[in-house]
């Protein structure tokens, strides 16, 4: 049994290799700065709107926030474990006394403070675009500058999620596209399941679907992630109030549901036998 | 040598081919250059957080659509088609005041499709209780098109609730609700619109109802003191000029002739739309 202290610096070890490998991918640093440069189309873009135009830029700027932030998530996770696992690089660190789920959590961690630095770059630019619209365009309600943060850092929650589906399936999977396939289509259904409950529960889904396909619906829903409770845009694009209760339900979901996903992955890691 | 001469030829075929393909689009009939919208949940399943935006794309889609052939002469935008895809971009965002705003400036004014505005409009108030335009179009909607004064009463007191700046027209719609002037009633909304529309094409659209309805409203006053000279109704508008309460008939900015229906009313060929005149069969 390694002592905590030693399992700590591992941990700390694995975290700085990850950031240092997120620094130096330049296909990251190109996402980012692409990012950046669709933030400054903002006003441009904001302009054609007949009656919002800080809403249309705050729309806007917080797709390409989440766009490039689910870009930047699915790159960088998918080169935390499966490409290590791919190259072979892995085999190497495995040869070594060192804890897997401290090389698994480490690597995540890392992953944790990139994406935070790409939310918290991103959502800078963000503002200032939007801080300037709203001089240029004052509206009476005038802009959620708390809401802004709050859905920016729900959106974090967002891709730490993702992320931690990609590392899961990278435990498993022989190959980096596996993984990459499924978060994303996880992705997709984690916004979907709460409509798809929704439906379901509707006197037309009622109707219109079977017994099986709604328990299967049901079950859908529970498993995955409910990514529906983490969008706040209308709170942030149109002011619309902030429920504290449901976030900190959210808040303790998120945070649930990242522990279920890592613990599953340094599970699955621990016991995959490398050939 | 080889490849900048490779580089040429494939810059010019790919300018050779974009110019035909840019006229064939543009040829394309309506319904193939506003698109065809999927329904609501197959967007939403589609676009994951992103159906804000594309809520926005598409109402701003309608707007470009719109503006395009709006003041071509011959073209008439398909408003049903913009009327469906605003009803799109409405249910994938609630909170989207272009669709609303674009759907009360162009399409309300079209026959048929008020009512249908109407829910649409009530469906963005049930969203967006704060905002005072919302009850506002629908007063001008209820009492102008459908006739409906006391619910457009109704609204018109949420508009002095939400907006108590906006007085002078609460005061004035409410004259107009009780003595039934409606042409007098549109032109002070629409000079309350002009001024805050950011869309040229709305704004001139505007404009140009205004200066219709400015002049229906002259032809209408005339009506009136020619009852109260001659103690009787006038035939047709050129008795307003015989009689000498009118200098000349005015002239239908649409390009359509004012002319009075049996019923007395004031009425042009053009029906209020460019385009339509030609169609128009009223001789005065």
């Amino acid at each position: 049994m390694q002592s905590l202290r030693i399992r700590k610096r591992q941990l700390a070890a694995f975290t700085a290799v990850a950031i240092k490998g997120g620094i130096r991918d330049r296909v990251l640093a190109a996402i980012m700065v692409v990012g950046l440069l669709l933030l400054l189309t903002t006003p441009v873009v904001a302009v054609f709107s007949m009656r919002q135009v800080l809403a249309l830029a705050t729309s806007y700027s917080l797709s390409i926030i989440s766009l490039m932030g689910l870009l930047l998530t699915l790159f960088i996770a998918m080169g935390l474990l499966a490409k290590d696992l791919e190259q072979r690089h892995v085999y190497t660190v495995c040869s070594l006394p060192i804890s897997r789920s401290a090389y698994l959590l480490g690597k995540f961690i890392g992953f944790a403070v990139l994406i935070l630095w790409a939310v918290v770059i991103l959502g800078c630019f963000s503002a200032v675009a939007l801080f300037v619209l709203e001089r240029i365009y004052p509206t009476a309600r005038g802009f959620a500058w708390g809401a802004f943060v709050v859905g920016l850092w729900f959106q974090y929650w967002v891709f730490l999620i993702v992320g931690a589906i990609t590392v899961l399936f990278s435990t498993v999977a022989t190959s980096h596209f596996l993984p990459l396939a499924l978060s994303v289509g996880l992705y997709f259904g984690g916004y979907s399941a709460e409509a798809v409950r929704y439906f379901i529960r509707t006197a037309a889904g009622q109707k219109e679907l079977g017994p099986a396909v709604q328990w299967f619906g049901n079950v859908v829903y529970w498993i995955l992630p409910n990514f529906s409770l983490f969008d706040l845009k209308n709170q942030i694009i149109y002011g619309v109030a902030l429920n504290a209760r449901e976030l900190l339900l959210t808040q303790t979901y998120a945070l649930s549901y990242l522990a279920v996903l890592l613990v599953l992955s340094t599970l699955a890691f621990s016991r995959r036998e490398f050939l | 040598m080889k490849r900048v001469l490779l580089l040429l030829v494939f810059a010019l075929l790919t300018v050779a081919t974009s110019v035909p393909l840019t006229k064939i689009r543009d040829n394309k009939p309506a319904e193939a250059r506003l698109g065809f919208f999927p329904p609501v949940p197959v967007i939403k399943a589609l676009t994951a957080d992103q159906y804000q935006f594309v809520s926005q794309v598409i109402s701003l889609q309608c707007l470009f659509y719109f503006g395009s052939l709006v003041e071509q002469p011959g073209q008439r935008p398909d408003l049903q088609r913009i009327y469906r895809a605003l009803y799109t971009s409405t249910r994938l965002d609630p909170y989207n005041m272009d669709a609303y705003y674009f759907a009360q400036s162009v399409l309300t004014w079209e026959p048929g499709l008020s009512p249908r505005v109407v829910e649409l409009l009530e469906y963005g108030f049930a969203h967006r209780p704060w905002d005072w335009y919302l009850p506002f179009f629908l007063s001008f909607d209820y009492a102008y098109f459908l006739k409906d004064y006391n619910k457009a009463g109704e609204y018109l007191a949420k508009v002095a609730q939400l907006k108590p700046e906006i007085d002078w027209y609460v005061t004035l719609a409410s004259r107009y609700f009780y003595e039934g002037g409606s042409t007098a009633l549109a032109l002070a909304y629409l000079k309350e619109m002009i001024p805050t529309a950011r869309n040229e094409a709305i704004k001139r659209r505007m404009m140009t109802r205004a200066e219709a309805l400015e002049k229906i409203l002259k032809i209408e006053q005339a009506i009136v003191a020619y009852r109260k000279r001659f103690r009787r109704d006038p035939k047709e508008l050129g008795d307003l000029v015989n009689g000498g309460v009118l200098d000349l008939i005015p002239e239908d900015p649409y390009g359509g002739s004012f002319y009075l229906d049996k019923d007395g009313r004031v009425r042009t060929t053009s029906k209020l739309a460019h385009g339509a005149a030609s169609s128009g069969t009223h001789k005065n």
